[in-house]
Formats: structure tokens, sequence, C-alpha cells
């Protein structure tokens, strides 16, 4: 095998790169193929209270804002408070563009929330508004963080989720 | 058909690969680095929340992730990391044991006769998944006396997720 070439020129003693090169371009080439860039996760702080006790579900005194959401159908239909929240005519996400079915309109929440911040009093151990999040067991995931992002951008802190009887069935 | 004549290069000259080698050399340590060849998580659609944020864990804290997306035959399923689809009550079991180990405890300032786990859960669940599935690791972080819990979700998405499906 030949392995270092002698150049008759220069008196020098030189190494073959070719094979290397080939090699070196084939693994380039592999993890360039490979490669998959990883988007950047964020979280929603959604902390369980430490104050419950061994009750789920304490009947909660002070004022509170109520947002539901139940599935009607292949539809989600959303309540802020007793209102009824419209539908969005749009097919605003990926998610019902996916569906083909439109959501509830989060605007109308968004501003349904926002009032009820401003003419909230604060009281006793709730300095913000506390906001309930209620939501039945079909309603796709996306919805119920639909609306836990609007809270939080509406900076509100005290987000509670309803939960049923018996969580675990 | 006249052919072009190749140009000859004057002898003695040759071509200086070493830079083109370094960049090369560096690319792929680039991209090896870059690479995640294996799968340590489960792939999941996750929901899209512009109030969602990048925290970097702190030190000694120790995070678990719990994933929800569906199975081949579009079932939901439950997972830690990429492991074996779970029921609540093993979920239950996996978690308690998690903190059994992780053994960091903080003390309940609303009951000083319990504990609280300093484990954190990640909760990342598919966006089309029944939301009833988070009711479900809610309780069972609550009975496990894990309170930290965190909903995954990205800040914005670039690309449609479902353009591979029909």
């Amino acid at each position: 095998m030949r392995r270092k070439k002698f150049n008759r020129d220069t008196g020098k003693i030189e190494a073959d790169m070719t094979s290397m090169i080939d090699v070196v371009f084939l693994l380039l080439i592999f993890f360039m193929l490979a490669t998959k860039f990883k988007m950047p996760e964020g979280t929603l702080r959604t902390f369980l209270p430490k104050n419950r006790g061994d009750s789920n579900s304490r009947p909660m005194m002070s004022e509170t804002c109520r947002v539901t959401l139940m599935m009607q159908g292949n539809s989600v239909v959303a309540y802020a408070d007793q209102a009824l929240v419209p539908t969005s005519g749009l097919l605003d996400s990926d998610f019902e563009a996916y569906t083909g079915v439109p959501g509830p309109d989060l605007d109308f929440i968004q501003d349904h929330i926002l009032l009820r911040k401003n003419t909230f009093v604060p009281l006793g151990d709730n300095p913000t508004l506390p906001v309930v999040i209620d939501f039945a067991e079909n309603v796709p995931y996306k919805y119920v963080i639909d609306v836990l992002n609007i809270v939080y951008k509406l900076e509100l802190d005290q987000v509670r989720f309803a939960m049923p009887e018996n969580p675990y069935e | 058909m006249a052919r072009k004549k190749q140009k000859k290069m004057p002898e003695g000259v040759e071509m200086d690969m070493t830079p083109m080698i370094d960049i090369v050399f560096l690319l792929i340590v680039f991209f090896m680095v870059v690479t995640e060849l294996t799968v340590q998580q489960a792939v999941v659609v996750l929901p899209v929340a512009s109030e969602s944020r990048v925290e970097e864990p702190q030190a000694g804290s120790r995070i678990l992730f719990v994933n929800v997306s569906f199975d081949k035959n579009g079932k939901e399923m439950m997972q830690l990391l990429n492991g074996a689809p779970l029921t609540a009550d093993r979920l239950l079991v996996e978690l308690k044991a998690e903190a059994q180990a992780y053994g960091v405890w903080e003390d309940n300032p609303y009951n000083p006769e319990t504990r609280l786990s300093g484990l954190e859960v990640t909760i990342r669940c598919d966006q089309g998944v029944g939301a009833g599935v988070i009711h479900k690791i809610f309780a069972v972080c609550k009975d496990a006396a894990i309170y930290k819990v965190r909903c995954a979700a990205i800040g914005e998405r670039f690309e449609d997720p479902y353009s591979d499906q029909p």
C-alpha cells in the first residue's frame, strides 16, 4: 500500500490526502442530512397550589373569572363567565387548518378577562383576579393552552383548573 | 467535434488543501455536536403560546418530562420521556419513586405534616390530545407531592406540523 510519496522536485515526503478528504466529505454530507435543528421549547408555569390539602375541589369564596370550554359535536364551545364566546370565522391555527373546524374567538375571551381585570377589586389573599379554566376532557389541549396564554398575557398569575370529582377516571 | 484543450497546470504548482480541510473538519465537529442521533423525547406537536418562556434549569434541579401523544393507532398515551406507555396509576408509582430517589423535600407552609418534593414535572402534550389527560397528570402530581408542574409550548411555529399527514 502506498502511503507516502516522494516529491522529486521539492525533496519532501507528502501524504496522499485524497482518501481522507473523501471520507471527511462523506461524513460531512451524512451529518448535514441527519441534522435536525430542535426548536427551543418554552413552558407555561402551572404550579399546583400547596394549600389545597386533600380536597380536589374546594369551593372558592372570592370573585373569579371563569372560562369554560366544552365540545359540541366537533366544535369547541366556550363561555367567558356566562357570555357565549362567538366562533372565530377563520381557521387561525395550524390545528384548525388541519381539522377544518374553527375554534372560539380568542380575542373575545381576552377582552372579557381584561374587562374583569380592570374592574376587579383586590380582596384578601387575591391581589389579582383569579381565573378558573374549566374544560371538558375531550376539548383539545390546544384551547386550554390558548386560554392560559391569554391569562399570562394579561399578567394575571392566579390560574386555577377546575378538576372533576375523580380525575383518574 | 473539436475537444477543448485541457489547461495544464504548470509543473510543481500544487493547491494548498489545508484551509479547506480545516473548515471541513470544523463543519463535521459542528454537525456531530448538534445532531441528536438518539430520540430522547417522544414526538409531540406542542401548542403555540407566545407567553411561554424558555427557563434554564437551576443547578441541582431535576425535571421529569411527561409526554402525551398519539400511538400508531391514534390512541392517546402517556410516557415518561420516550418510555413505555403508562396508565395514570403507573405514572403515580413512577413519579413517587422518582421523587423518593431525588430526595429533595420542601416544607409545606400550609400543612406542616406533609412535605413537598423539589422534583419538577414538565408536561409535553400534543395539542390535539383531549385535555382531560391534564386533569389526570395534575392529580397524579398532587398525589406524588409534586407541585412544580409546567406545560410545554413553543413561542412560534415556522412549519406546518401536519404537512406530512393526509
